[in-house]
């Protein structure tokens, strides 16, 4: 019964859609969430009589033919990377990214992860980093006495240390964009790694072209937007109530026709 | 005498066929620029019964047709989701040759290119593939498919029709493929519209409506052919008794 694995597919898609949108409403209030969006698309037909085939000597030929679809395959959970509301935090190490962008940031390993998520803190040693305590690149160093940190919106960090009128520049936030940025693999906390798919990271300033601005003391909330996200669970869900429903069919038929006498 | 039994099973062949492509269309709800996959029948007529002129009908499952009424449109916000509004089609470039389809999610590949769900290339006004520069940071996509980064134009989609829609045959993917001979032209009358999607067009109401009825009609024939059959069996009984 090709039936009921057809509907069996459609079942699983739903699935799949329904866990991809549980994760994104789960994420709401995530920093720089990015909402994942399930897409699918048809399997292949299998063609039982081909159109274009000759129907008689004459030479006419079949117009339209008979083809069965196979069901349903997930196709990607592709990430929309909208920018999130910005939202004021007041807090001086708080940086929003507004446009395209990602943040360096040094893995425990070694290797370079990036993020948007940009809630940094002070390590006990003074430098830059983030929420998991991972190191920013290049590492900024914030002297002691400073009474205020700004950065600017191309990311240079500078401090006013006390007995200073002046601001110390302490360095320079770089910031890095790629082609693809849905072909980022997600780590998890926040933070990205390139892959093939995503392209060479290509390094440069905010306020270039092609980079966001940073804005100090914001933090870009999650993209996920929850009316959308509820339609669309809704939606999942009595779908994956009709492919059921088609199951409950095929399983009739063949029952009809196990007690045919 | 075994006509009832042998137009049971055509019937039975048939609806199980179309079963399978109602289950297809279900399958695919949530498939943006998925189209329902309809079926047709047509009765095979043969020379049967005493007269001459006396003729029984079997079913045959003519044809599958593709309902291409548009569907739904979603607003996503994704400057990356083009929907078309009209009949037209965009153009991908697979490696098996171009293909056409109305799913207008599409994304940047690693060299930049604008490509499908899929990763097919869409292809512009000249049949070449869509690049747009990595140092460009926002895209617009006009009404008549101008394509946009940063305010400089890129490229045009190519947006086509045919004459006749049902001469494409789906191929998987959500994309549609055009037999030899049969042209695609420009759509002027289509409109592209960015930050949608088009979702399916499959009305679930109507596919379970249709799921059942052709449930109960799956009995029927059933009911049918065990009639003919005990016909036959009582036949066989007061006949075949030794007088």
């Amino acid at each position: 019964m090709r039936v009921l694995s057809i509907a069996s597919t459609g079942m699983m898609a739903q699935q799949l859609n329904v866990e991809v949108i549980s994760n994104n409403i789960a994420n709401i209030n995530t920093t720089s969430y990015k909402r994942g969006r399930a897409e699918f698309q048809d399997l292949m037909y299998q063609s039982e009589r081909r159109q274009g085939s000759q129907s008689t000597d004459a030479g006419t030929i079949v117009p339209t033919g008979i083809e069965v679809g196979l069901g349903v395959r997930p196709a990607a959970v592709n990430r929309i990377n909208t920018t999130g509301n910005l939202t004021s935090t007041g807090n001086e190490l708080d940086v929003a990214i507004e446009g395209r962008g990602y943040f360096n940031v040094r893995l425990p390993g070694g290797d370079t992860a990036y993020t948007r998520a940009g809630s940094f803190k002070l390590s006990p040693e003074g430098t830059i980093v983030n929420a998991d305590g991972y190191p920013i690149m290049p590492e900024v160093t914030v002297p002691q006495g400073t009474r205020e940190i700004a950065i600017g919106k191309s990311g240079e960090v500078q401090a006013y240390v006390d007995g200073q009128a002046k601001p110390r520049t302490l360095g320079q936030l770089v910031m890095t964009v790629f082609v693809n940025e849905s072909g980022l693999e997600a780590l998890g906390d926040n933070l990205y790694r390139a892959t093939p798919a995503s392209g060479e990271p290509q390094d440069g300033a905010a306020g270039q072209a092609g980079f966001g601005t940073i804005r100090q003391k914001y933090l870009e909330s999650s993209n996920v937007n929850v009316v959308q996200e509820i339609t669309e669970l809704i939606s999942a869900q009595r779908a994956y109530e009709m492919n059921a429903k088609v199951v409950e069919a095929g399983d009739q038929m063949a029952s009809t026709l196990s007690n045919m006498r | 005498m075994e006509s009832p039994l042998y137009i049971g099973l055509s019937r039975q062949m048939a609806l199980r066929r179309q079963l399978e492509v109602v289950a297809n269309n279900v399958a695919n709800m949530n498939t943006a620029g998925f189209r329902a996959e309809r079926t047709l029948f047509e009765a095979a007529m043969q020379p049967g019964g005493k007269r001459p002129n006396d003729q029984i009908a079997f079913t045959i499952d003519r044809a599958t047709y593709t309902d291409l009424r548009p569907g739904a449109f979603t607003a996503t916000g994704n400057p990356f989701d083009v929907a078309l509004d009209g009949d037209g089609w965009f153009q991908v470039r697979t490696p098996d040759g171009d293909r056409y389809t109305r799913d207008g999610r599409m994304r940047r590949d690693a060299e930049g290119q604008l490509v499908t769900a899929g990763g097919f290339p869409v292809l512009d006004d000249n049949r070449q593939p869509i690049v747009i520069a990595s140092d460009s940071s926002v895209l617009t996509v006009g009404t008549d498919g101008l394509v946009s980064a940063d305010d400089q134009m890129v490229a045009r989609l190519r947006v086509v029709r045919f004459d006749d829609p049902q001469a494409l045959r789906q191929s998987g993917d959500v994309l549609f493929a055009a037999d030899v001979g049969v042209e695609p032209m420009p759509a002027p009358d289509t409109h592209t519209v960015q930050g949608k999607i088009e979702q399916s067009n499959v009305q679930g109401i109507g596919e379970v409506t249709r799921m059942m009825d052709l449930s109960r009609d799956y009995q029927a024939v059933t009911r049918m052919v065990e009639e003919g059959q005990d016909l036959l069996r009582s036949a066989i009984n007061r006949l075949g008794k030794s007088a």
